[in-house]
């Protein structure tokens, strides 16, 4: 193999990037694997001693599974909701679609707090009080913009032949969408999905106004725990194991899709 | 539904009657009438923004026209929602189903209509066979070639036996020879399913080469609506005889007879012959008319002696193109002409740039254009 200077230095700010973005992931996981009382990194030696302590822990554990749940079905309701979204944006025709394709995608550029506060205002001025459906309603807003930006592309992209072939064919509106349309988008429902899932369960801004001793999600818990206590291991530890699920869920839709099927937007 | 084994009841007709459409201001379609006869193989046929692609897809039921009927079968289509038409599309670039292999593209419009698993597949490879991809089933369309995707689009729709094939620029995205080996492979496949076929095209050779009629199109209006042979050697007007192979225009006025001849007497004042029109009367002596003529029929050759019924040229270049040679012409009134010479023997060395040419023609060969 030739060495080629501009290919080993490409190599080269490659790894410093992805470095550069692993390393904090690094200390926070590396500090759960030590045998220190305190926070400490490199650790002074190995021990899963905090994994136990922090899974005994019923605060972090309810707040994990209720983050599971949320982020769960908020994936559910923005699919639920976007995909439909998608197919009025790109296949109909009405006056104010650029409008509400702006208002559907407008909470990414809205700051959390800001939407957390209102969002409480509102359901305090409703009479609803800190309803749990509250928290979920918010989260599915937020998530909404990613599912919706990665369905519209892939829509944008895909051949407005292959429906109108599909019914040519002989296929009914509701075939067509289940055998061609539905099956084509499902790179970016798949996509937008897993950034929905992302989204809500490691969101702080708006969950913080809006959870109870009860709801509590583990991003919420984890920053009480650190405004109150201090950092320490079993902190280092939950959120090894909130890691560790997200990856999980990485390596499971690479094993159903592909992960080249998700990142590419282009269908296949 | 046996329209792939050639048993075949034949297709039906379609008929257009005064079929308009618009988009916002612009045009795409003014009050065309046409009527396919079944089985029959009519292109529509125009540069890009004619209103070709609009008439198809209004036979398919994509777009609804303005006004006007679309009539399949004796059946008043306008109200028939796309899926209930029965008609097959193959589009530019075939549609495939990237999601499906070839066996699911192919069999999708059966299991559309809920047939049976086991009549669906016996009739897919039936199709398959047809098309000669039989072995293909498991590949997915972008594991095959440019011509085998067209062929599953071919098959995926004649499988379904439609009334009527629709065909968008089907054979745009191949490169030349396939296209040209598709061509044939499809006017034979059509003969023998014997299905009407309403073909678009902006390519005026694949249109001559595959048609039964051509309907040539322009500005959203039909402008002519007649055999190849008609299309090309009798030109309605100016547009189709310039957007139909090469045409050379001989203006001039009417200057009598000669026998079946009329005397043409040119601006340059050559007297030189063209038919008399087919139909109808010929035009008053002194009229202006505008006469076509084919680069191939005419007859170049060195200017003395000079012959009667010649037409005085200057040669200005001389175009090599390997079958034939390409002589560009100037009269003497500045009007250019272009004539092929069959590249069957050298040229005469005194046909060089510069040199005075005549150029003479069957009396047939020149038409009048009837405007």
């Amino acid at each position: 193999m030739r060495r080629d200077p501009g290919a080993l230095a490409l190599r080269l700010y490659c790894g410093l990037v992805l470095g550069f973005l692993s390393l904090p992931i690094v200390v926070a996981v590396g500090v759960a694997f030590g045998s220190d009382k305190i926070a400490r990194f490199p650790p002074t030696g190995l021990s899963l001693r905090w994994f136990g302590v922090a899974l005994s822990n019923a605060t972090f554990v309810s707040a994990l599974g209720n983050s599971v749940i949320l982020a769960a079905l908020t994936t559910v309701l923005t699919i639920a909701f976007g995909l439909p979204a998608s197919l009025a944006l790109v296949r109909q025709k009405f006056p104010a679609q650029p409008a509400l394709e702006a208002v559907l995608l407008s909470p990414l550029s809205l700051p959390g707090v800001l939407f957390g506060v209102s969002m409480l205002f509102f359901l305090g001025a409703g009479g609803f009080g800190l309803a749990w459906w509250g928290l979920l309603v918010a989260h599915a807003v937020i998530a909404v913009p990613y599912v919706l930006r990665t369905t519209l592309a892939v829509y944008r992209a895909m051949d407005r032949g292959l429906e109108e072939t599909a019914m040519v064919l002989g296929a009914n509106p509701w075939q067509t969408f289940r055998h061609v349309t539905l099956p084509l988008l499902r790179p970016g429902l798949v996509a937008g999905g897993l950034f929905a899932f992302l989204t809500s369960f490691d969101n702080v801004p708006v969950s913080i106004f809006l959870t109870t001793a009860r709801t509590t999600t583990l991003p919420v818990t984890i920053m009480s725990y650190l405004v109150n206590q201090d950092f320490d291991p079993i902190v280092g530890a939950i959120s090894a194991v909130q890691v560790a699920l997200v990856l999980a869920l990485l390596v499971v839709l690479d094993r159903v899709y592909g992960i080249a099927q998700i990142t590419s937007f282009g269908g296949q | 539904m046996s329209a792939v084994t050639g048993r075949a009841e034949r297709g039906a007709d379609v008929e257009l009657r005064g079929i308009r459409k618009r988009y916002g201001g612009v045009v795409a379609v003014e009050s065309l009438d046409l009527l396919v006869q079944p089985g029959e193989f009519v292109s529509l046929l125009g540069p890009s923004g004619c209103g070709k692609t609009t008439t198809l897809r209004a036979i398919a039921g994509l777009i609804q026209p303005d006004g006007g009927l679309v009539i399949v079968g004796g059946r008043v289509m306008n109200d028939v929602p796309v899926h209930r038409r029965g008609l097959g599309l193959v589009a530019q670039n075939y549609a495939l189903f990237p999601h499906m292999t070839v066996m699911e593209n192919v069999t999708f419009g059966l299991r559309m209509r809920g047939m049976a698993p086991s009549e669906i597949e016996g009739k897919a490879r039936e199709a398959l066979a047809t098309v000669q991809l039989a072995g293909l089933e498991e590949r997915y369309p972008r594991q095959l070639s440019g011509g085998q995707q067209q062929r599953v689009a071919l098959a995926r729709c004649l499988v379904v036996g439609p009334s009527v094939l629709l065909l968008d620029e089907p054979l745009g995205a191949l490169d030349k020879k396939l296209r040209e080996a598709m061509q044939v492979e499809l006017k034979s496949l059509q003969r023998q399913v014997g299905i009407t076929t309403i073909f678009v095209t902006h390519d005026q050779e694949e249109a001559l080469t595959m048609s039964d009629r051509i309907a040539v199109m322009h500005q959203g209006r039909l402008q002519q609506f007649a055999t190849p042979q008609e299309i090309y050697e009798a030109p309605r007007n100016r547009f189709v005889a310039d957007f139909i192979g090469v045409c050379n225009f001989l203006e001039g006025r009417v200057s009598g007879r000669d026998g079946a001849a009329l005397l043409l007497r040119t601006d340059a004042g050559d007297l030189v012959c063209v038919a008399a029109p087919a139909d109808g009367s010929p035009p008053d002596e002194g009229a202006r008319v505008v006469a076509t003529l084919r680069p191939e029929k005419l007859v170049v050759r060195a200017g003395k002696p000079v012959v009667a019924g010649a037409l005085r040229t200057r040669l200005e270049a001389l175009v090599y193109v390997g079958t034939a040679v390409h002589f560009h012409l100037r009269t003497p009134s500045g009007e250019r002409l272009i004539a092929y010479r069959q590249n069957d023997s050298a040229p005469p060395p005194e046909l060089t740039p510069g040199a005075e040419v005549q150029v003479t023609w069957e009396p047939n060969a020149a038409r009048l254009l009837p405007e």
